[in-house]
């Protein structure tokens, strides 16, 4: 059942390719990220600490 | 004048943030996973680039309706995956024992960071995203 993930994974791929072609329309990822995290310290806090948990699972703790 | 020197000086300190990523990069990926090296690793940049982007004031940035449409379409896309990641890791049949039918995208994820080129570049992709996450509004992509 990776199908899920398969989904995911090309409409984020479409997401991306729309915003990187048409800006006026739908912005970046890291632009909406920046946008919150200097709007609000808690968006700030959780996001940091999101990736901070990232690195932790995936480079510290599996392979 | 003063503007060309200052971007002189942003480009050297940025080549020179990309250069030592790429080295810390190089040494983090041929640790062994699940030892303290391994942990200290992760520990020292998460630590610094936390207290980077946690340090910088506030601002008012204006949200612009891109911005807002953006943020809608990876909400529920971050917010589907958080589901379909939980749903995988419930089916499994035990919660250190990754699941053939529902695997979740760590046991996915694992045979690539299992050999040091697939960890590099997660090195990297990770360090990259921590650096982003220091940057203002405004500041680069």
């Amino acid at each position: 059942m990776i199908s899920g993930f398969v989904v995911l994974f090309a409409l984020a791929a479409i997401a991306v390719v729309v915003a990187w072609r048409r800006r006026d329309r739908l912005a970046t990822l890291p632009t909406v990220l920046r946008a919150a995290m200097s709007r609000h310290l808690v968006v700030r806090v959780v996001v940091v600490l999101a990736w901070a948990w990232l690195g932790w699972h995936f480079l510290a703790r599996t392979g | 004048m003063m503007g060309a020197v200052q971007q002189r000086n942003t480009t050297l300190a940025g080549a020179l943030v990309a250069a030592a990523a790429v080295g810390y990069a190089a040494l983090a990926s041929g640790l062994t996973v699940r030892t303290w090296p391994a942990e200290v690793a992760v520990l020292v940049p998460a630590a610094v680039i936390t207290a980077l982007a946690l340090a910088r004031p506030p601002g008012s940035v204006s949200v612009a309706e891109p911005v807002r449409r953006a943020a809608v379409v990876w909400g529920v896309l971050v917010g589907a995956g958080l589901l379909w990641e939980a749903w995988a890791f419930f089916h499994q049949p035990a919660w250190n024992v990754a699941s053939i039918t529902h695997p979740s995208l760590s046991s996915l994820l694992e045979p690539a960071l299992d050999v040091r080129p697939g960890r590099f570049v997660a090195w990297l992709l990770w360090l990259a995203a921590g650096w982003g996450l220091t940057r203002r509004s405004g500041q680069g992509r």
